[in-house]
This record gives structure tokens, C-alpha cells and sequence, in this order.
């Protein structure tokens, strides 16, 4: 009696494991033959002409660049058991979400960014132009104070870190400009403008050529 | 079921999110003179392999703002030299000092998906877009746009030293082929 029960209890394990091995090795077939996701090697673009829509002078001195990295995150978080429950299945039967389905952390959605980007400070002499002030033993230049000129987020410094469910565009979007914000926070924190002013002295001086006294005077 | 246990821990792992404080200051000197406004649409058809069934379409439209200019940190004192009212200046190469693909100007137009395969994800999108980049950059290089930076600071230099008192100032350009080529800024 007891050796018969032993051999069911062996039995059962032993059916349960086929079972979860047919499961595990399915979820594989499916993730290798079926799922849209495509490694960035294999993406080979269509050939499209590239327009140039506009051409523009400006001039600007650009004296600071700044490289920061800032991570951006949103989380929703399910709200009750039968949504836990319906979420986690639905997930459960999607191989893109297959994984986030077996958490049980009661995380509903969440999008997750690494993003590089590139802070240029300096002079845009177009709104502001120099003014040069001519005394008998000194050359005054009197320029604007140094600003932030523009804020690259390129998609080579986008990293999508953490996508678990569906995420529209506007959506990440927000998170991109999260980003950008929290990029230029740091910026200010660094006193950057303050700190473009030197760099700025020094390319003016290389190019001034006076026998005279060269003052470097910022705007007030 | 003893596999499934150990693949449903090694997934249930909290996903860390990396806290970061990683940047970099640098100096530079360089006088931004051109910004090119650039257009296209990204187009990638991913057929997949033949063992996917199913294929996918998606088309996006992205805008690119590129500035070239002239580095002035690498004007060395010979290359300036003054001759009573006469300045003469050897310029720079003119090189590509900002490259600017904005989010807010990145669209889908169009997603198509057929059979078994699943949707574009952030994910997919953000690897297209990357692909994308690539392409302008590359294209970058049939455009004149060191061409019009060169011609603008040249335009620049002659105001500037007209505006310090002298009266003719003769610029030098760097020959094309001494040029830096590289655009991956």
C-alpha cells in the first residue's frame, strides 16, 4: 500500500516535470521563431533620401560641453487582486511578456530609459553681438553671458531599459523630456553658464590681435 | 516543474534601475556658423527570417539639426600674423560641432503586422531610430554643409577684425582633403 503511493506520488512528480519542460521548451520555440524583436544587426533599412529642409547662418561660440547620463523610470502598479490575476495571465500568454507575467511584484507596466545626452553652452552672437570699446591703452570686448545653446538626446544614447506591457510614444516621450529636464537641473546645479565664461575668454583671446590691453567684460 | 520554479526565480528577480551620476565637462572653443535642418523617413521592412511567419512594416519620420563650424582652440599663434592695417588668418578646418535628433520631432507614421509576429515595441522602435541616425549621419557627408560653415566664418573673421580696425583681412582656408571627416559628434 505504502509502495503504491510512493509510486504515484514518483509518477505524479515525474508527470508534472514533462509537463513543465513541454511549457519551458514551447515558451523557447516561440521567443526563437516568432517573436518580433529583431537583434540591431539585423535591421537593414530601406534606402530613403534625406531632405534638407532648411539652411541657416547663425553664430554661435560654443565653449562647454556637457556629457550626462540621467535614468527615467515610470511605474503603474496594479490596483486590486482580480487585476493582479488578470494582468499577470494575459502576460503569461504574451512571450514578449512572458517574464514580467511570472512576477509577482504587483508591477502592472514599466518603462525604464538610460539616456546620454550633450549640453552646449556658450554665446549665440546672432541675438547678442559683441561690442568693442576702443581707449587709448586698452581694447574693451564686452559680450553676453554665456547660456545654454542646445540639448542633444540622440537615439544612439537612448537605451530602453526596462519595457514591461504595452508603452505608447507619447509616453516615452514624456520620459525623453524628463530626461532632458533633469540633464539641465544638473547643468545649473554645476553652475555650467558660469563656468563657460573662462573657456570664452580664452577663444576670444587667441583670435584679438591689439597692442593695447584686452579686457574681457560679460554683460551685467 | 522543478525547471519552471528555477526559470520563474531567475525572472521574479526586482529589476534594479541603475542610479547614475556619470557626466562630463569639457571645454571647448569652437564658433558654430551653419545649422542645416535635415528631413527623412526611416523605413525598415522586417520580412524576418523564414521560419517567422509574418511580416512587419514601420515607417518613421525624424528630424535632425546639425551645426558645423571652425574649432578656434586650434588657431596657434603663427597662424595669426599682422602687418600694419593687414591681418592675415589661416582658418581652421570646418568640422561638425553639434548633432541634434529631437524626440519631440520623431513620429510613427505607419506600423503594419501581419501573421504571428508581435508589435514594435519601445525597444524595436529605439533600434530603428538608431539604425535611422546612422543613415543621416552617413548622408551627412554628400551635403555642403562644411562648405557653408567655412564660407560663414570667413564672413564672420573679416566682420570681427574690421570691427578691431583693420582694413583688409585675408583669410586662408585648410584644403579639403587635410579636413576631419569624422561626424560622430
Amino acid at each position: 500500500m505504502k509502495l503504491q503511493k510512493i509510486k504515484e506520488i514518483q509518477t505524479l512528480i515525474i508527470r508534472l516535470a514533462i509537463i513543465g519542460l513541454i511549457a519551458f521548451a514551447g515558451y523557447w520555440v516561440y521567443q526563437l521563431f516568432f517573436k518580433g524583436s529583431s537583434g540591431e544587426d539585423e535591421i537593414i533599412l530601406d534606402e530613403t533620401p534625406l531632405k534638407v529642409e532648411q539652411i541657416r547662418s547663425i553664430l554661435e561660440l560654443n565653449t562647454l560641453k556637457f556629457q550626462d547620463e540621467a535614468v527615467v523610470d515610470t511605474v503603474e502598479y496594479y490596483k486590486t487582486g482580480n487585476e493582479v490575476l488578470l494582468g499577470s495571465l494575459n502576460k503569461l500568454i504574451d512571450p514578449d511578456q512572458f517574464k514580467h507575467g511570472l512576477k509577482a511584484d504587483g508591477t502592472k507596466r514599466r518603462l525604464t530609459l538610460i539616456m546620454k545626452g550633450e549640453l552646449l553652452y556658450g554665446v549665440d552672437l546672432k541675438r547678442k553681438d559683441f561690442q568693442f570699446i576702443s581707449k587709448p591703452d586698452s581694447l574693451i570686448i564686452v559680450i553676453p553671458k554665456p547660456e545654454l545653446l542646445s540639448v542633444s538626446l540622440n537615439p544612439k544614447g537612448t537605451e530602453v531599459y526596462i519595457e514591461n506591457g504595452d508603452w505608447q510614444d507619447y509616453e516615452r516621450l514624456y520620459l525623453q523630456r524628463k530626461a532632458r529636464k533633469k540633464m539641465i537641473a544638473t547643468g545649473d546645479r554645476l553652475k555650467l553658464p558660469e563656468r563657460a565664461k573662462a573657456p570664452l575668454e580664452k577663444a576670444l583671446r587667441s583670435l584679438v590681435r591689439t597692442d593695447k590691453k584686452l579686457i574681457i567684460k560679460f554683460e551685467e | 516543474m522543478i525547471l519552471l520554479s528555477f526559470f520563474a526565480a531567475s525572472c521574479g528577480e526586482k529589476e534594479e534601475v541603475p542610479e547614475t551620476e556619470v557626466y562630463q565637462i569639457r571645454s571647448v572653443g569652437t564658433l558654430s556658423t551653419t545649422e542645416y535642418t535635415l528631413g527623412k523617413i526611416i523605413k525598415w521592412n522586417d520580412e524576418g527570417e523564414w521560419y517567422k511567419f509574418g511580416d512587419r512594416k514601420i515607417l518613421l519620420s525624424c528630424k535632425a539639426r546639425v551645426k558645423a563650424g571652425i574649432n578656434l582652440n586650434t588657431i596657434k599663434d603663427s597662424d595669426i600674423s599682422v602687418k600694419g592695417k593687414t591681418i592675415t588668418i589661416q582658418l581652421p578646418p570646418p568640422e561638425i560641432v553639434s548633432f541634434e535628433m529631437d524626440p519631440e520631432l520623431i513620429r510613427t507614421e505607419m506600423t503594419e503586422v501581419n501573421g504571428f509576429r508581435s508589435d514594435f515595441s519601445q525597444e524595436d522602435k529605439a533600434k530603428v531610430l538608431q539604425k535611422g541616425e546612422e543613415s543621416i549621419r552617413k548622408d551627412l557627408k554628400k551635403l555642403n554643409v562644411l562648405d557653408e560653415a567655412e564660407r560663414n566664418a570667413k564672413t564672420f573673421l573679416i566682420d570681427f577684425y574690421k570691427n578691431q580696425g583693420f582694413e583688409q583681412v585675408i583669410v586662408h582656408e585648410t584644403p579639403k582633403d587635410k579636413r576631419n571627416t569624422n561626424l560622430d559628434h
